[in-house]
């Protein structure tokens, strides 16, 4: 790119600013405020609503600053009596056809239309005539259509600036809203009376600079100027977008705005988190304590149930020892709360019995997340993500997972040529942009890397750098080739042609970055995999920033907060191993305690000992086990074994029914901390909305019950508990919390070249199913469902009321089946009976069920001892 | 002696003077009312209890637009809107807490709507401060019973409405 | 034939087109031609199969189709007359002409007449000012127009209309 300067003279100042930028760029740049309605920073531009009109000496004419480019020596002014007519009459057009009915309108309050009318507009119209209305049922003179369920467009009011049109489409490249017909007749529609939504369509609402389009959620709710707005960090997913909450006194949290972080989210929001995450103020919230008593709850007061709780530690813990109690919080949890209850468990309870990870059929050992904690250093920022070459998306739906990273990849894709290669079990659809997929089979990860390895061994497609010689390589080069093609070929599905292409393009690419998706390094095969992604990296040259990279995707809002700070039973907080000497006892010397030493139990195991009536007490933080554990009947028969089931909650969920306690929890608005994302970014929320009446924030309520068990617990507030904790870490050490700053800081990413691991990867051959069951089945998150939090939400609910079984178009017609038919899944487990969707993100034979859907719950089906399981369908 | 005569002379001339005075203004029209028996008589822009005004044909006026709480200088009007089975916006609560209004009347001002009017009505007075808050169904029971003859000719009648866009065939 | 979906030559055709342009957008518009040939207007149906073809969003032909009027979105009559309202035409009674079209045919602005032979828009001026009032039926001027030549107009276009048969030209 060119990046030589052009000086010119706006207003009577001189402005430096890079050739290719626009006289409206570089006026903003240094403070000179032009009106606009249809320019916008992420966006080309277009020029449509003529309000950022300037004179320019020596042109004969205004100009619209927006898409004209600057030039050497150019005078510009902006304030000049014919701009400030022009802009008056600009706007007088602009106003013919609007309503002018700000009284009902949402935007009133926030509207840009409004804003720019009072500072620049004629205060009188001089138009006379009727005003051109829309109506969309006549019978009831209706101005309002349903674009889609969570979107209403009033065309009245629109001014035709194209913005949210260009946003679905330039940005996110989905091709579901259009401008129709033309002059007064223009309007915005979705194409062919289809529905209007996708992961994104909640920008359209903010970035429209009229009322023309509301979100159903805001829609005659209450005023933008009565709520108070507290900057915030969304918990919905690993990218840690930053949002503004909005609150309301009566009415509490309410809706969700973005609020512009240029290193992650770029001033967009998905519809997960801009919708999907307001929820605390659901009437169902758990207000009070409450204690079993029969078949129904107590509500109690605080100190009851605390005293209750820790009695009951108490005794479990005289009569079979502390290794009988367990924790279980949840990956939503705030950092501080993370190490908060990971302080609660090893030194009040004084058990080492403690985890967060609640919805897989096998967890990552010690040594894997030694493996993890190394390859995350390689990690590469998000905002750099758009300038490499190639990008490989391995194991993961990127799109329902990470909808914000997908934002960068398209961008990557539509500025530098960015090429994405998609490998999953289910296909990647980035809209009108272009993805290359490459689909195994569910279970052929491994089988898939081995081949990717070996073709590069065999064609030789690595420079021939140190690493890459010697006995100890060569011997590694031979062990992969014991395995040949038509093994891999049948374990992953791809044929050895493909799987050539691919390699060929990961190791031709000048820099690739390896995205590898929570479902991959998390499931069966996960540390074999890791390793052998290190040595695909490796030997594709793309390790070590800046050229290369490897991403490890964390799915849930604080996945990896919680990994760092003590959540794991091997692990301390600030990642200090449970038999590293020195972190145990810099521990120990600030908690002022002996640390237990028994080995811990995490979540999986825990449930064996429970099984076994080993472990008698469970603390379960905002983990929702029932619904999430893969397997419904082994957990229902765990947690039904327990003497002491503590569960600090937001919601009555299934689980909590099952509780001897439920203490009420706090969510992420109504409390303040930090969370960390998937890039191990630190970012700081503040409390938005005060929680009901008589519930304590949670980090007070884990204090409190330490205390009770004799730990000396003192805070004053969660950013004490920050400043307590970061010194505990030799990476985060440092870190102010009051100097987090509104981009958040990134922790651990040390610029390493990695080291090959060498691993021999091994895998079990594929196991198909068998006639009786012979659909394999994945689970997995919606981009509108996220655990049990979503089913609180009514526009969540709204767009995915249930779990529908995705199953390819080829299966459909083989089986008979028509959207929305409704089929009984049966698995030698249980039986479900839900919808049909038909989706091309199934590959044939392949189907998909969503998770956490508390009354369709997919994990009735699956079984915790098969890795795949397996399901039938019929028609019911 | 004169002096004497003087004094006594004005004594006695006193008295009629003064009720000279008292009688004049007997036959004058009266500036007081005899309040609690007769009924009190206002100013047309006298400000007093709320009411929530209505079309003609019933429909209620007030669309929640918030202006008059936001123009309140005391705060003493919440509100909460809500979308009615045509989609219009209405107001779902209207409460405005009278001991906490000073009558300034801006709300009445403020209002796109006419919906919100400062009546005549003054004699409002309640045992229980809580009973001093008039929820939206009191205010629109305050213009049914008490305000619609007297506020007739002071409120536009007819609903705004803007024409219809003509049908296009292609 | 099904009527409903593109003939093979369409479909050659757009598939020319595809690749002609060096922005493949460029092909839209010649793209809604060779579907209004085929059909006589450009609906849905036949928009979504072509985008298929041509590789493009549905939704950018949708949007063009909708900016020109010219393209009806319906079904429209074997004969499409398109009235000129504008200045010239109108000062010279187009609109009492409309007015008289629609009674003689007894159909409102845009519908078929029950035997599908006509259907009745007002447009925009068509450039023949001069010979004002005028219309145009599918691909002809008619100029000059009085109640009499429209009358015989009519009379020829049906007799036509029911001799021959198959698509408009």
């Amino acid at each position: 790119m060119d990046n030589s300067k052009v000086k010119l003279t706006i207003d009577d100042r001189e402005v430096e600013v890079p050739k290719d930028s626009t006289i409206l760029e570089a006026a903003l740049s240094v403070g000179i405020d032009i009106p606009y309605f249809c320019w916008h920073p992420n966006l080309e531009s277009v020029g449509a609503c003529r309000m950022c009109l300037v004179e320019v000496e020596k042109m004969p004419k205004l100009v619209a600053s927006c898409v004209n480019p600057v030039a050497e020596g150019m005078v510009v002014h902006t304030n000049t009596e014919k701009v400030i007519k022009a802009r008056e009459k600009v706007l007088e057009f602009v106003l013919t056809n609007h309503p002018l009915d700000c009284p009902t309108c949402d935007k009133g309050g926030e509207c840009d239309l409004q804003d720019l009318t009072y500072d620049h507009g004629p205060m009188m119209t001089r138009y006379r005539e009727d005003k051109v209305r829309w109506i969309v049922d006549t019978h009831y003179r209706f101005d309002d259509l349903q674009l889609g369920p969570l979107i209403y467009r009033n065309q009245n009011r629109c001014i035709t600036c194209f913005r949210c049109v260009r946003i679905t489409r330039e940005i996110f490249g989905y091709s579901d809203l259009g401008v129709f017909g033309r002059g007064s007749k223009t309007h915005i529609s979705a194409p062919g009376g289809e529905k209007f939504l996708n992961e994104f369509s909640g920008n359209t609402v903010e970035y429209c600079p009229v009322g023309a389009l509301t979100a159903r959620n805001f829609r005659y709710k209450i005023r933008p100027w009565l709520c108070e707005q507290t900057p915030t960090v969304c918990p919905m997913c690993g990218d840690g977008c930053n949002m503004t909450a909005w609150s309301h006194q009566r009415k509490g949290h309410i809706r969700n705005t973005s609020r512009r972080n240029d290193s992650i989210d770029e001033g967009m929001l998905c519809d997960r988190g801009r919708f999907g995450s307001v929820f605390s103020n659901h009437p169902d919230r758990i207000k009070s304590p409450m204690i079993k008593e029969g078949d129904t709850f107590r509500e109690v007061q605080w100190e009851e149930a605390l005293g209750f709780i820790a009695e009951g530690i108490k005794k479990i813990k005289s009569e079979s020892g502390p290794e009988a109690l367990g924790g279980i919080a949840s990956d939503l949890v705030s950092n501080e709360e993370a190490y908060l209850f990971s302080r609660l468990m090893r030194q009040g309870v004084g058990t080492n019995n403690l985890d967060f990870r609640g919805d897989r059929k096998s967890l990552l050992g010690a040594g894997a997340l030694k493996i993890l904690f190394e390859m995350q250093k390689m990690s590469v920022p998000l905002e750099k993500v758009a300038s490499f070459d190639t990008v490989f998306v391995i194991g993961t739906d990127i799109a329902s997972t990470h909808p914000i990273y997908t934002m960068w990849l398209k961008r990557g894709i539509r500025k530098a040529g960015l090429r994405v290669l998609a490998a999953n079990s289910r296909k990647l659809d980035f809209g009108i942009y272009s993805v290359q997929n490459f689909t195994y089979r569910p279970g052929g990860e491994l089988a898939l890397l081995l081949g990717l390895l070996k073709v590069i061994v065999k064609e030789k497609l690595y420079s021939d750098a140190g690493p890459f010689r010697g006995g100890q390589f060569s011997r590694w080069a031979n062990s992969l080739q014991k395995t040949n093609y038509d093994t891999i070929a049948a374990s992953c599905g791809l044929s050895e042609e493909r799987i050539s292409i691919l390699a060929r393009a990961l190791a031709e690419s000048e820099n690739c970055l390896f995205v590898v998706g929570q479902d991959l390094w998390e499931g069966p095969l996960g540390s074999s995999c890791l390793l052998a992604i290190n040595d695909l990296a490796v030997l594709t040259e793309n390790n070590g920033n800046p050229r290369g990279g490897v991403n490890l995707l964390f799915d849930s809002g604080n996945y990896l907060g919680a990994l760092n700070w003590g959540l794991t039973p091997d692990y301390l907080p600030a990642r200090r191993h449970r038999e590293d000497k020195v972190g145990r006892e810099k521990i120990e010397s600030l908690w002022n305690c002996r640390l237990p030493e028994a080995e811990g139990f995490d979540t999986i195991k825990m449930l064996e000992q429970i099984r076994k009536g080993n472990i008698k007490g469970l603390y379960l933080y905002q983990s929702d086990l029932l619904c999430d554990f893969p397997d419904w009947e082994y957990i229902h028969d765990c947690l039904s074994k327990l003497d002491l089931l503590i569960v600090h909650e937001l919601f009555l969920t299934e689980t909590a029914k099952m509780a001897t306690v439920i203490l009420p929890a706090t969510s992420f608005v109504e409390t303040e901390g930090t969370f960390t994302n998937t890039e191990g970014r630190i970012q700081r929320f503040q409390r938005g909305a005060a929680p009901s009446k008589g519930v304590r924030e949670s980090w007070q309520t884990l204090s409190r019950l330490a205390q009770k068990l004799g730990a000396e617990f003192v805070y004053e507030n969660p950013p004490e508990i920050f400043r307590e904790m970061v010194t505990l870490s030799s990476d985060a050490a440092g870190l102010d919390y009051d100097k987090l700053g509104a981009r958040g800081r990134i922790v651990a990413l040390a610029e390493r070249v990695f080291e090959p691991a060498l691993y021999e990867v091994e895998f079990d051959s594929y196991t198909s199913g068998d006639s009786d069951y012979p659909y394999p089945l994945l689970t997995g998150d919606l981009v509108y469902h996220l655990r049990h939090l979503t089913n609180y939400n009514e526009d969540m609910m709204l767009v995915a009321p249930e779990a529908h079984l995705e199953i390819s178009p080829e299966d459909a017609k083989s089986l008979e089946l028509k959207e929305d038919d409704t089929v009984r899944v049966e698995s030698a487990r249980g039986a479900l009976e839900v919808k049909v969707a038909i989706s091309k993100k199934s590959p044939p034979g392949v189907v998909f069920l969503p998770r956490n859907y508390s009354d369709k719950n997919v994990n009735k089906l699956r079984d915790r001892e098969k890795t795949l399981d397996y399901v039938r369908i019929a028609k019911a | 002696m004169a002096d004497l005569i003087r004094i006594l002379a004005s004594i006695f001339l006193a008295i009629p003077k003064g009720l000279a005075t008292t009688f004049k203004h007997l036959f004058r029209k009266t500036i007081t009312i005899d309040y609690p028996r007769k009924p009190a008589k206002f100013a047309p822009r006298y400000r007093g209890l709320h009411y929530l005004t209505r079309y003609p044909d019933g429909e209620e006026r007030c669309v929640a637009c918030g202006l008059c709480a936001i123009a309140c200088p005391s705060d003493c009007i919440y509100l909460e809107p809500e979308e009615n089975e045509r989609g219009e916006r209405v107001a779902k609560l209207y409460e405005i807490d009278e001991i906490r209004c000073i009558f300034c009347g801006y709300c009445e001002e403020a209002c796109p709507e006419e919906a919100i009017r400062l009546g005549w009505e003054f004699e409002f007075s309640q045992y229980d401060r809580k009973n001093f808050v008039w929820t939206k169904e009191m205010l629109l029971e305050n213009f049914d019973k008490l305000e619609k003859g007297r506020a007739k000719g002071f409120i536009r009648e007819k609903k705004f409405q803007f024409r219809a866009e003509p049908e296009t065939y292609f | 034939m099904n009527t409903m979906s593109l003939s093979k030559e369409s479909i050659e055709k757009l598939q020319e087109l595809k690749d002609k342009f060096p922005d493949r957008r460029t092909a839209i518009l010649p793209a809604l031609h060779v579907v209004y040939d085929q059909f006589g207007y450009v609906g849905d149906e036949q928009l979504k199969e072509a985008a298929e073809v041509v590789e493009l969003p549905y939704v950018e032909l949708a949007e063009n189709a909708s900016f020109y009027t010219m393209f009806p979105k319906k079904p429209v009559g074997k004969y499409f007359i398109q009235v000129c309202t504008n200045l010239s035409c109108a000062l010279l009674g187009a609109d009492s002409l409309v007015d008289y079209l629609l009674e003689k045919l007894n159909v409102k602005l845009g519908e078929i007449t029950p035997d599908g032979l006509f259907t009745v828009v007002t447009v925009e001026c068509l450039g023949s000012c001069g010979s004002a009032p005028m219309m145009q039926v599918n691909d002809e001027y008619h100029e000059n127009l009085t109640r009499e030549r429209v009358d015989e107009l009519l009379e020829e276009f049906r007799r036509e209309g029911t001799k021959k048969g198959g698509p408009p030209s």
